[in-house]
C-alpha cells in the first residue's frame, strides 16, 4: 500500500511539472555549479506548431546555487539591487527553434533557443555570454566564471 | 596462516588515520583539489578559496550570531580570524587527536587508545596573480607507529611532510618541485585505506621529486618523478615515477586511472588502479578504486602480486553534516585466497569553521577457506581543529 501511495505521489508531481529555470555555469580553474530557481512569471503557448510566449521575469535574487555566499555574489554579480529582474520576452519557436529577446543587467540581447516539447513541458537551453550583458568577471578568492553559460528553461504548456 | 591473518586484521584495524584531502566534495561541484589547495592533487594547505568554503559550505553555521553574514564567515576563515592585510604570505595549524577503542562493549577484550595524529605548522609564500608563485611548507609531530617493524625504532618524531616549490606555467600546466606525496590514485580521507597503504601513498610517504599538473576543461593529470624521502637512509628511499589522469564525465563526474612504479635496494612496487568520483548533488558523491600492487623482492627473488577495491559513499543531510559509508577489500596475495572486507558507517560533523569532529565504527574479517580468526571492531573518535 505504501508502495502504491509513493508511486502515485511521484506521479501527481510529475503531472503539475512546474516552470524552471537552471544555469549551468563551469568555474575556473575547474568545477561547476547550478544557479536554479522556479520563481518565474510567464507562460508558453501553442498553436499549430508554433509556440509563442510573451514576457517571462525572474527574481534574480531567487536564484539557488548551494552555497548561501556564492547566491549572495551572484544576485551581486548580476546587479540584482539595480536590475532585480533577468526578462525574457518575444519567445517565438517553431520546429525545435525559436529566438527570444534576453534583459539581463538592463541590457537587452536577442537569443537563439533550441527546444523540445515532452509530455506538454517545453524544454528550452540557449547558451549566452555574460560580459555581452555588461557584467564584469566573476572572480572570487582567485576561482572565476567561464564567459560562457548555458541556460535551461522547463515550462508547461498552456 | 592464522597467526599471519591475525596479524594483518589487527594491522589494518588498529593503524590510525589522518585525515589528508576530501575529494568527496566532487559532491559540491569541485572536481579538482584546485580549487581550494595549493597543492593541485591535493592535501596540504588550504587556499584562501577553500578556507573560505570550508566557513560557509562545508561547516554549519548554528553556533554564529544570525547577525553574521556569509561574506562576515568568509572572511573570518583567516588564520587571525580576518581576512589576511597582504596577499604573499599564509600559515596555518593543524592539530587532530583520535580515541581508538577495539572491541568496543566487550567486557574482556575493550582496549582504548588515545592518539595525537597531526599537530603540524604551515607557512605558504606565495606571489602573482592566482597564486603562480606558490612555496609550501608543512612542518609537524607524526606519532609512532603502532605497528612494530623490526630494526625501526618507534618514537614520535617531527618531520617535514611536505616543502615544496609550485610555478604555474599558464592557467593550465603548474610545475612543482620538492618533498610532496606522490601522484598516484584517489587522495582519501582515510590514509590507512587499502587503496592507500599497498601502493605506500600514505601520510609518510612523501617523496622529493618534481610533479608536473595539467588542467584543462576535460583533463587533470600529472606526473611526478621522485628520489624517495631524502631524509631517509639512502637504500630505503623509493624512487621512480608515477601518473595519474582523470576525465570530466557528464560535467559533473570524474573517471581516472593511475600507474606507479618504484623502487629501492629491497624490493620495487608497480602499481596500477582505476577509479571514479561521482557527483550525486548536494554534497553527496560515491567514490571507487580498485587496483593491483606488484611487489618483487630482491632478497628472495619472488613476487607478491596485492589486489584491493574501495567503495565511499558521502551523504549531506544538512550543512556541516555528512554521513558515510566505507566498503574495502584487500587481497594481501592473489596467490592466496583469503582476502580482507573492511566496512563500516562514520559520521562528520563540523559544528563550526575550524572544527572537525568524526566518529567512525568498521569491522574487519578475513574471508578464507581455512580461517577462523574472530572480527575485529574498531571504534574510531576523532577530533580535528585548526587555525
Amino acid at each position: 500500500m505504501t508502495f502504491f501511495s509513493i508511486i502515485a505521489v511521484f506521479f501527481s508531481l510529475t503531472a503539475f511539472a512546474q516552470t524552471n529555470v537552471s544555469i549551468d555555469v563551469t568555474l575556473s580553474p575547474s568545477g561547476s555549479f547550478q544557479a536554479s530557481t522556479t520563481n518565474i512569471k510567464g507562460q508558453l503557448k501553442q498553436t499549430g506548431d508554433t509556440i509563442q510566449g510573451d514576457k517571462f521575469s525572474i527574481l534574480i535574487k531567487t536564484f539557488k546555487t548551494g552555497i548561501e555566499l556564492r547566491d549572495e555574489h551572484f544576485a551581486k554579480h548580476l546587479n540584482a539591487d539595480t536590475h532585480p529582474k533577468a526578462i525574457l520576452t518575444q519567445f517565438r519557436g517553431q520546429n525545435g527553434k525559436a529566438t527570444a529577446t534576453l534583459e539581463v543587467n538592463g541590457v537587452s540581447l536577442p537569443v537563439d533557443i533550441k527546444y523540445q516539447t515532452q509530455e506538454g513541458v517545453v524544454k528550452a537551453t540557449f547558451v549566452v555570454k555574460p560580459s555581452d550583458f555588461k557584467l564584469s568577471k566573476a572572480q572570487y578568492l582567485g576561482v572565476g566564471v567561464n564567459d560562457l553559460v548555458t541556460v535551461n528553461v522547463e515550462v508547461p504548456l498552456k | 596462516m592464522k597467526i599471519t591473518l591475525f596479524f594483518l586484521v589487527i594491522l589494518f584495524s588498529i593503524s590510525s588515520k589522518l585525515s589528508l584531502a576530501y575529494p568527496n566534495y566532487i559532491g559540491h561541484g569541485y572536481t579538482s583539489c584546485l580549487n581550494c589547495h595549493y597543492n593541485p592533487f591535493g592535501n596540504g594547505p588550504l587556499n584562501d578559496y577553500g578556507r573560505a568554503v570550508s566557513a560557509t559550505l562545508i561547516s554549519a553555521r548554528w553556533a554564529y550570531p544570525k547577525t553574521w553574514t556569509e561574506e562576515d564567515l568568509a572572511e573570518k576563515s583567516g588564520t587571525l580570524f580576518r581576512k589576511p592585510k597582504q596577499d604573499w604570505f599564509r600559515t596555518q595549524f593543524n592539530y587532530r587527536r583520535f580515541r581508538l577503542t577495539r572491541n568496543p562493549g566487550s567486557a574482556k577484550n575493550e582496549t582504548e587508545l588515545w592518539l595525537t595524529m597531526q599537530a603540524d605548522a604551515r607557512a605558504i609564500i606565495k606571489f602573482g596573480e592566482n597564486d603562480k608563485f606558490t612555496s609550501v611548507v608543512n612542518y609537524g609531530y607524526a606519532p609512532a607507529p603502532l605497528s612494530q617493524v623490526s630494526g625501526v625504532s618507534n618514537k614520535d618524531s617531527w618531520r617535514s611532510r611536505e616543502h615544496y616549490i609550485g610555478y604555474k606555467i599558464n592557467p593550465k600546466v603548474g610545475v612543482y618541485a620538492g618533498l610532496m606525496d606522490k601522484v598516484y590514485g584517489v587522495r582519501l580521507v582515510e590514509h590507512i585505506a587499502f587503496s592507500r597503504s599497498l601502493p605506500q601513498v600514505t601520510m609518510n610517504d612523501q617523496a622529493h621529486g618534481i610533479a608536473v599538473h595539467y588542467l584543462n576543461d576535460k583533463w587533470e593529470g600529472g606526473i611526478n618523478g621522485f628520489l624517495g624521502n631524502l631524509s631517509q637512509e639512502e637504500n630505503l628511499r623509493m624512487k621512480g615515477g608515477s601518473t595519474m589522469v582523470e576525465r570530466t564525465i557528464g560535467d559533473i563526474h570524474r573517471i581516472g586511472a593511475s600507474y606507479m612504479s618504484s623502487r629501492n635496494k629491497f624490493y620495487s612496487l608497480q602499481s596500477y588502479s582505476m577509479h571514479t568520483r561521482l557527483n550525486l548533488k548536494d554534497g553527496a558523491s560515491i567514490i571507487a578504486e580498485i587496483g593491483e600492487v606488484q611487489k618483487d623482492i630482491e632478497s628472495t627473488q619472488s613476487t607478491i602480486k596485492s589486489r584491493y577495491g574501495l567503495l565511499q559513499t558521502y551523504l549531506r543531510p544538512a550543512r556541516g553534516f555528512y554521513v558515510l559509508n566505507n566498503i574495502e577489500y584487500a587481497k594481501a596475495d592473489t596467490s592466496d585466497e583469503n582476502y580482507i572486507v573492511r566496512w563500516g558507517p562514520a559520521i562528520q560533523i563540523f559544528p563550526a569553521q575550524r572544527i572537525e569532529l568524526r566518529g567512525d565504527i568498521y569491522n574487519t574479517r578475513v574471508f578464507g577457506p581455512e580461517t577462523s580468526v574472530p572480527d575485529n571492531w574498531t571504534l574510531l573518535l576523532q577530533t580535528h581543529l585548526w587555525l
